[in-house]
Order: C-alpha cells, then sequence, then structure tokens
C-alpha cells in the first residue's frame, strides 16, 4: 500500500499520464519556431526599414519600388525563372523514367540497390565537390560557364529529390488498378496513358514543384557555372550581400522566399508524408 | 456460340514455389464454378492465368478453341472483378463503368447509353457523375460489377469480390450475384475461401488445396459426398474418425478407436488400411437411454446405433451442438431446437443413429 | 461480344512455341525480361550520371595526380603532401592555419554543429510526434518543412542584420545596459549559422521515429512509475536514436564540407575547409591542388558515411525526406 502510494505521489505530482505535454516542451518547440522563422521575419522587416541596423524601424516600401530600376536584379529574377522551368521538365520527366525503372522491375537482388545508389550518389557528395568539377568539366570541353552548364548542374542535382517523390508514387500505386484496366482492353501503353498517369499525377506535379524551387534556389554550382553573361539571382545576391548590404537584397529576396514559400506549400500538400 | 474455358494440366512456379500443380477443368458457358479454397491455396493464381495476369509454366487455358494461355490481357474476352474493386479513383462512376467500352472505341452517345442502361441493372441509377469516393463499400461493389460486365464478357471473373462487404449486405450480394448470373448467362468463375458463399451460388464448386484440386461437384455432392478427408474438414462442421477398415464376410467397418463404424464393403480397400469416416453432425439423431432413437433412417437396417454419454450442450439459438462420449470417442450431433426444454443433461445416457449412407468414407 | 472479337482479330500474334532454342527466340526472351526493360529505363539517366556527374567528380580526382594539365604534365603526388606538409605556410590570404588544421577545425565545427541540431531536435519533434493536436500537427510539420526549402543564402544573410555589432541581438543587449557580444565573422557566426541551416535534416527523421513511436510504450512507463523525464530517457530516447543519428550523419558530412555559412558569416576564426578549396579555382588558380583538397574532402565525406554504416546507422533513411539545399 505504502508502495502504490509513494508511485502514485510521484506521478500525481507531475499529473496524470496523459495530460499532453509539460509547459517546458511547449515553451521549446515554440522557441524552435522562432529559431526557424526569426531569421525570414527578419528579413522581411529590414525591407520595408528606412534604417539599416538596430532597434529603430522607419516603414518604407521605397526598397521595393526602387528595384523596378535595378534591371540588373530583375534580369537575374527572370534568368532564374528561366532556368527553373527548363530543370523543372527535363528532371521530372528522367525522374518519372527512373521511378520506374527503380520500383517496378524485379531486379536480382545484387543489381537492384546498386541502381539506386547510383542515382542518389548525388545527394551524398558535398555540392561544392559537384560545383567545382563541372566548372573544370565544362572548361575542359571548352563550353565554359553559362546557361547551359547551370541547367545540366541543376538537372543532376534535382533529379534525386524529384525520383524520390515520383518513386514514392510509383511504390504507392495500386497494381490492381492497371491490371484492370488491361483486362477491360487497354494495352499497356493505354493503360499507363489513362490509369498510371493520372494515378501518379500529384506526385508528378509534385516532384515538378520541388525541381523548379530546388534550382530557382540553388546557389553553389550556379557560383562556379554562372559567367558574366549568365547570373543567376541566387549568384547576384550573393556578389551584393559580400560587399556592403544594399536594401534592395531584402527586398528582391522577400520576393524570392514568397515564390519558394508558396511553392513548396503547394508541393507539400500534394505529397503525403 | 458456345465458349467452354479449359483449364489443361495448369502449372503456375513462382521462383521455387509451386503455387498451382496441374490444375485441370473445364466450365461450359453460362455456369457458375467456383473456385474455393483456404489462403495459398492457389485459387487466385489460376483466376490470374485465366484472366492472363499470369502466364502457367505448364499447360494451356483454352476458350472455346482459342487458345488463350499467352494472350494479353487486354485481348482477352474475360473481365474480372477485383478484391479491391480496383475502381480508378481520378474517374467518375461514368468513366469508370464506360472504360471497356471506351477502350473498344465505343462512340460516346452508345456509351453513356449503356452505362446508364448498366447502372440500372446493378439498381444504382443516374449516379454517373458521382466519384468513386463518395459511394459506399457495397455501392463500389456493384460499380466494380458493372465496370466489368458492361464489355459482354464470356467469362466473369470474380476474386473475392464480396469479402469486404459486411455480413448482411454480403448475403444478399450473393442472392443478387447468383440471380444477375442466371440473367446474363455469363460464365462465372468464383473464387472465395468462404464455403457457405461457394455452397449457395455454385453450379459447381472446385476445392483447391496447396495448388491441387482436391473434389469438384456439385454443392450438394461436396457437402454431402466428401472424398478426402480435408474437403470433410473444410466444408461445414463434421465428425471425422480416423482407424482402420476392417472387413468381415459380407460386411464391414472402420475401426475408430472404441467405436466401429460400419461400412459398406470397399473392393478397393484392404483388410487393416488406414481409413478416416465422415458424419455431419445434423445427420446424427439423439434417442434416450432406452435406445429407441427417433431415427431419420427410412429403413432400420441400414441405421447405426451407439450408446454413449452426454458430454456436454452448447445451446446456439435455433440448434443445440451435443457432445457425446462413447467410451472415450467423442462425436457431436446438431440437434433443431424446438424446445428448450427438450435438451438432454450432461452425463445422462443416450442412444445415438444415424443412417450408414450418411457415413463418408475418405478416400483421400 | 463482338466488339471483344474485333479485338482479338486485331492482334496478330504470332503463336509462341514453348521450345527457346533459336538465337532470335533468346534475344526476344531476353528483350522481354525485366532486367532488360530496367536497364531501358534506367539507362539513359545512368548514362546521364555519369557523362555529367560521375565524369566532372572524376576529373578532379585526375587533376590532383597531376603536375599541372592532366595527361600532358608528369604524375606527382607533390598536392597531397602540400595538404600534409604542417609546417608550410600556405597561400598569402590564410598565413595563419595549415589546410591540416583548417580541416580539423571544420569537423570540429561539425561535431559541435551536429550535437547542436540534435539537441535542438529533440523538443520540437517530441512535441510535434507525440503531443500536438491532430488537426494542428500537419500544418505544425508543414512550417517546419517550408523553410528547409527556401534559400539557405537568404536564411543564411538574414543572421548577418541580427548577429552584427549594431545588429537586434547586441542593440537589445546594449539597450538593457549590457555588453555587446561577438557574434558575427568569428567561429560563433559560422555554428550559429550551420545550426540554421541544417537543424532540419534532424528534425525530419527524428520527427518520423517520434511519429512512429507507440504512444502506449510511453503510457506503460508512466504507469510503472516513470517520470516525464524519466520515460524520455528510458523510452523515448532510446527507440529513436536511429532516426536522430542518421539525421546527424547527414548534418556531419554536409557541415564539414560548408561554403556559404562560414563565408558570410564566420570572419577569419570561423573560416572552413571548403574555403579554401574555392580559393584554389577562384583566386589562386591551382587547380590541381584545389583538386587535390576536393578530393580529401570527399574521402572525409564517404569515409564518415562507411563508418556510420558500420555502426549501423541507416544513413539512406534520412535521405528520403527531401531536403533543399546545400
Amino acid at each position: 500500500m505504502s508502495v502504490a502510494d509513494s508511485i502514485r505521489d510521484r506521478v500525481g505530482s507531475d499529473s496524470d499520464p496523459n495530460d499532453g505535454a509539460g509547459s517546458g516542451l511547449k515553451l521549446a518547440t515554440l522557441l524552435t519556431y522562432l529559431f526557424l522563422y526569426g531569421p525570414i521575419l527578419v528579413v522581411v522587416l529590414m525591407s520595408f526599414d528606412a534604417g539599416r541596423y538596430g532597434l529603430r524601424w522607419d516603414f518604407t516600401t521605397e526598397w521595393y519600388a526602387s528595384l523596378a530600376t535595378r534591371s540588373d536584379l530583375i534580369g537575374s529574377l527572370w534568368l532564374s525563372i528561366q532556368i527553373g522551368i527548363v530543370v523543372m521538365i527535363i528532371s521530372t520527366v528522367l525522374a518519372v523514367v527512373a521511378a520506374f525503372g527503380l520500383s517496378r522491375f524485379d531486379w536480382p537482388k545484387r543489381k537492384g540497390p546498386i541502381a539506386t545508389y547510383l542515382i542518389f550518389v548525388p545527394l551524398t557528395l558535398p555540392i561544392i565537390i559537384y560545383g567545382i568539377g563541372l566548372f573544370v568539366f565544362f572548361t575542359q570541353l571548352g563550353i565554359g560557364r553559362g546557361f547551359v552548364p547551370i541547367v545540366v548542374g541543376h538537372v543532376l542535382y534535382t533529379l534525386p529529390f524529384a525520383t524520390l517523390v515520383v518513386g514514392a508514387g510509383v511504390i504507392g500505386l495500386d497494381r490492381t488498378l492497371e491490371e484492370a484496366a488491361m483486362d477491360l482492353g487497354a494495352d499497356p501503353l493505354t493503360t499507363f496513358r489513362e490509369v498510371t498517369l493520372p494515378a501518379l499525377m500529384p506526385n508528378i506535379v509534385a516532384a515538378a514543384l520541388f525541381s523548379f524551387t530546388l534550382s530557382f534556389d540553388e546557389f553553389l554550382i550556379s557560383f562556379f557555372v554562372s559567367g558574366s553573361g549568365a547570373v543567376p539571382l541566387p549568384v547576384r545576391i550573393w556578389g551584393m550581400v559580400r560587399a556592403d548590404i544594399e536594401p534592395e537584397v531584402y527586398a528582391i529576396s522577400v520576393i524570392v522566399l514568397l515564390i519558394s514559400i508558396v511553392i513548396a506549400a503547394m508541393a507539400t500538400r500534394l505529397r503525403r508524408f | 456460340m458456345t465458349s467452354t474455358l479449359h483449364v489443361d494440366s495448369v502449372t503456375k512456379d513462382f521462383g521455387s514455389v509451386r503455387a498451382v500443380e496441374d490444375v485441370s477443368f473445364t466450365v461450359e458457358q453460362g455456369k457458375f464454378v467456383t473456385l474455393l479454397g483456404p489462403s495459398g491455396c492457389g485459387k487466385t493464381t489460376t483466376l490470374r492465368m485465366i484472366a492472363g495476369f499470369e502466364t502457367p509454366t505448364e499447360g494451356r487455358v483454352r476458350l472455346g478453341d482459342h487458345d488463350i494461355t499467352t494472350e494479353e490481357p487486354y485481348l482477352r474476352p474475360t473481365s474480372m472483378v477485383f478484391q479491391n474493386y480496383a475502381l480508378f479513383p481520378h474517374k467518375t462512376v461514368g468513366e469508370n463503368v464506360g472504360f471497356g467500352l471506351k477502350m473498344r472505341d465505343v462512340p460516346a452517345d452508345e456509351r453513356s447509353e449503356r452505362i446508364a442502361k448498366m447502372l440500372e441493372l446493378i439498381e444504382l441509377p443516374g449516379i454517373e457523375n458521382r466519384g468513386i469516393d463518395e459511394l459506399s463499400g457495397g455501392q463500389q461493389q456493384r460499380v466494380a460489377l458493372a465496370r466489368a460486365l458492361i464489355t459482354e464478357p464470356e467469362v466473369l471473373l470474380l476474386d473475392e469480390p464480396l469479402g469486404a462487404l459486411d455480413l448482411k449486405l454480403r448475403k444478399n450480394m450473393q442472392v443478387e450475384l447468383k440471380n444477375l448470373q442466371e440473367e446474363l448467362g455469363i460464365t462465372f468463375v468464383y473464387v472465395t475461401h468462404d464455403q457457405e458463399e461457394a455452397l449457395t451460388m455454385s453450379d459447381e464448386i472446385i476445392i483447391l488445396n496447396e495448388g491441387e484440386i482436391e473434389q469438384r461437384g456439385t454443392p450438394t455432392e461436396i457437402y454431402e459426398s466428401p472424398q478426402t478427408r480435408f474437403v470433410a474438414d473444410f466444408i461445414g462442421d463434421t465428425n471425422l474418425l480416423d482407424g482402420t477398415y476392417v472387413e468381415n464376410g459380407n460386411s464391414a467397418a472402420v475401426e475408430c478407436g472404441s467405436v466401429d463404424v460400419p461400412i459398406d464393403s470397399l473392393s478397393a480397400a484392404a483388410d487393416g488400411q488406414s481409413l478416416s469416416v465422415s458424419i455431419r453432425p445434423e445427420k446424427i439423431s439423439l434417442g434416450d437411454g432406452a435406445g429407441t432413437g427417433t431415427g431419420n433412417g427410412n429403413g432400420n437396417e441400414t441405421a447405426v446405433t451407439l450408446r454413449g454419454e452426454v458430454e456436454d450442450v452448447i445451446y446456439q439459438g435455433n440448434v443445440a451442438k451435443i457432445h457425446i462420449t462413447i467410451d472415450g470417442t467423442e462425436l457431436v450431433l446438431e440437434q433443431q431446437v424446438i424446445d428448450t426444454v427438450n435438451l438432454p443433461t450432461p452425463g445422462s445416457e443416450c442412444t445415438i443413429s444415424w443412417d450408414q449412407e450418411n457415413t463418408n468414407v475418405l478416400t483421400g | 461480344m463482338s466488339s471483344q472479337d474485333d479485338v482479338a482479330a486485331d492482334a496478330v500474334r504470332p503463336q509462341p512455341t514453348p521450345e527457346t532454342g533459336t538465337l532470335r527466340e533468346r534475344v526476344l526472351e531476353w528483350a522481354d525480361s525485366e532486367v532488360f526493360k530496367g536497364a531501358i529505363s534506367l539507362g539513359p539517366i545512368l548514362l546521364l550520371l555519369t557523362v555529367f556527374y560521375a565524369v566532372p567528380v572524376a576529373l578532379l580526382l585526375v587533376y590532383s595526380i597531376f603536375v599541372e594539365d592532366p595527361f600532358a604534365s608528369g604524375l606527382t603526388f607533390e598536392h597531397f603532401s602540400r595538404f600534409v606538409d604542417v609546417s608550410a605556410i600556405t597561400s598569402l590570404q590564410f598565413s595563419e592555419l595549415s589546410y591540416v588544421r583548417l580541416l580539423g577545425r571544420s569537423i570540429g565545427i561539425a561535431v559541435i554543429v551536429t550535437v547542436l541540431s540534435l539537441v535542438i531536435s529533440y523538443p520540437i519533434t517530441y512535441y510535434l510526434g507525440q503531443h500536438a493536436p491532430e488537426r494542428w500537427k500537419i500544418a505544425l510539420v508543414m512550417l517546419v518543412i517550408i523553410p528547409f526549402w527556401t534559400s539557405y543564402l537568404i536564411r543564411t544573410y538574414a543572421w548577418i542584420p541580427i548577429l552584427s555589432n549594431n545588429g537586434f541581438i547586441n542593440s537589445a543587449l546594449t539597450t538593457v545596459g549590457l555588453p555587446s557580444l561577438p557574434l558575427l565573422n568569428n567561429y560563433v557566426g559560422s555554428i550559429i549559422g550551420l545550426v540554421y541551416v541544417f537543424v532540419p535534416f534532424t528534425i525530419l527523421p527524428l520527427y518520423a521515429s517520434m511519429e512512429g513511436l507507440d504512444s502506449s510504450l510511453i503510457e506503460a512507463a508512466r504507469d510503472l512509475g516513470a517520470s516525464r523525464w524519466e520515460a524520455f530517457r528510458e523510452v523515448v530516447f532510446p527507440l529513436t536514436l536511429p532516426g536522430a543519428l542518421a539525421g546527424g550523419v547527414f548534418v556531419f558530412i554536409k557541415t564539414a564540407a560548408a561554403y556559404v555559412t562560414p563565408s558570410l558569416l564566420g570572419g577569419t576564426s570561423g573560416r572552413m575547409y571548403a574555403q579554401v578549396i574555392e580559393t584554389q579555382f577562384g583566386t589562386a588558380f591551382n587547380w590541381n591542388f584545389g583538386a587535390a583538397l576536393a578530393v580529401i574532402l570527399v574521402v572525409v565525406v564517404l569515409g564518415t558515411i562507411w563508418i556510420a554504416m558500420r555502426w549501423g546507422i541507416d544513413v539512406k533513411g534520412s535521405r528520403g525526406l527531401g531536403g533543399g539545399g546545400l
């Protein structure tokens, strides 16, 4: 009896076990969210701040207004969007093919994992190594820096992510749906078009959105393979923040963040987790 | 056109695992045949070979004169109703039902006409534009059926189509499916592990066990005259007694421990051979200790009568299961409960009797 | 039924013969095999990976073992010996540290960043996985994922106005009469920025573990008399550690190779190894030496993964959690 009482006292002292989180845990969680979003919030605040540093804050929209005159920033933004779209298309198509190749065929035990590892190697090696390698590679080929090397680099960089997203859909796909279509007279191609592709569409769209936003925000590869004629926005921003930060950087950054957040939110909603 | 389905000596290996071994049967057009067996018995694999989703390792599948063993699924005049229905989640009910027609390039207006007719047939008229996720389980089941039937297949293959429905709905659908099949005159090959479902609907039942056919026959034959121990045990409740065959002049019996079960002498069996017998509980009748068994035998000379003791009485509503021991051997009999007062009390002496022709000698 | 017959009649399929003998048949059979179909669908991608990924990376390996132009100059080991030469006063910019010590510092910073990331990840994932109200959960998890997919460059430089001498933190400190702290352009800045950028790599796999943890285990521990902290220590922590470690390995290798964050926030005392690699290609124009430094970094990264896998950490496990950047 005394043992039971003492246990009850101990458990009772920090209340019943099913009461949910302690306040310490909630506070830590809240602080983590603050940590994650604080810097993003700072960028937004700075973009509307007439002063520079410090706690004083004077609201202004002049940095957004002056963006319109910054043809270098506008040009880079447009270039980044163009690169993103091209990369998105190539990467998504390849990802669909790769996802089927990896998950649909009865690979002999050893060969399957090897193929999988090969596709995912780009996820493990440091991006800076790849960026430098690509720079040396295109220099050796005599192509140098520019649009094509950036696109190539970004396709290879986004492909593993896109393949993962599409692959999850292929693995989760109910094979009896395809069998049902075939049973009802659809040949393999028609089955793919009528059943497989529509059922995979959420994953494919998510993969496309992820590819775009990854390419749009990518800096290190672009840093090494972009030339003076083709400077994507992250490289432009890098140049501006390495020197004394011009306030327009905050304004263009807010636009970049908005684009990324909207796309990432859309993609995350499409992809079940 | 008559198209008999022939499955000739079909064997299917998955790697080193043999799923189906030398299975042969024929189904005449318009028959309702059920492949019945426990899970893993090869029934679904057999069905999938008829549908074309699996290619037999050996053997042929023919439809009439047409060898369809290696024919692609989409070229076969068979349709399948899947266990999980496999309705396309991104298409409406109408698009699902009309899918087969669209694949056959049936013009859109004829298609919608036939979809409407088919939905009427399954008693869900006018739901063309609904989404699949708006349907109940029972409705999905009907839509899956409509989708498979609209192309007027020669053979409809059904893979446990009622498995996901609750008991009451399942019973209703059993009757409806049977009626539909008789009305349309299409061959049905039905796969289930539910013996009651098989007995209710089938013209013929094929019982599979570990990839091989155990027995085939009408529901009555399967239930009344099981030939193997497996079939007797798998279908319904039964008293299974294992013993040895003893021949004595022109009478014969199977000695099962303390009980001798008289049977007709068998030409195929030798004295001392191991045999099993099966007697259905409801075939056994109970008398009091005085030996005046009420008997459902029509001639006393063919009745088997034994004395025993009531061990236990299990009341189940409309019937009661009465456990009898005869010198340590236990038998179960089933009695209609007309009046609970008449149920025997455990420990009392009794006689039991059954008609000898209800003793099934199991050869396998 | 007629439409069925049409379909069947259209198919001019040769009746397959069961005997496989002739070369033609064997080729056809092979063409129908799963491995072949798999190779066809993966072939172009593997080719792409080889030409545009493997070759560029391998090119660095090639550069590292030649004196100057690959195949046009002699083979050498001098670039690697230059790395290990502790006494070497290296390039003019970074005379204060040898390359070996710089790599050591990067690894040290990576260890600190990994530990901090794990410490930060545990409370939030425990809350999200076990305590968050169901209807908020998806939204809360999305809130963690979204920054992961936004520009890490912007999220990194955003710390400059926060950490600098006249930035938010120090302005706040001096306002209340406290001395200001040196947070930017030193290793503190590097560490804060790196933890910030990489913490999602530990949060996401750890959340998956927390989410998968059967809450009745915690209830059982509590029922048996464990306090909240004891239940965490005895049940939650050991069961979720594999997820945490998988993420931790990723944070470690990403940090060890970090370039952007130390460049923007680290100053001299926060300088990291990847920066001197870049220097060889950017300003020093010594590709061969830079390539050797890059090869060494690759060895460190692959070695870390190899050790982690030998310890039974499921490194692959964390990769699926889709993460942007770096």
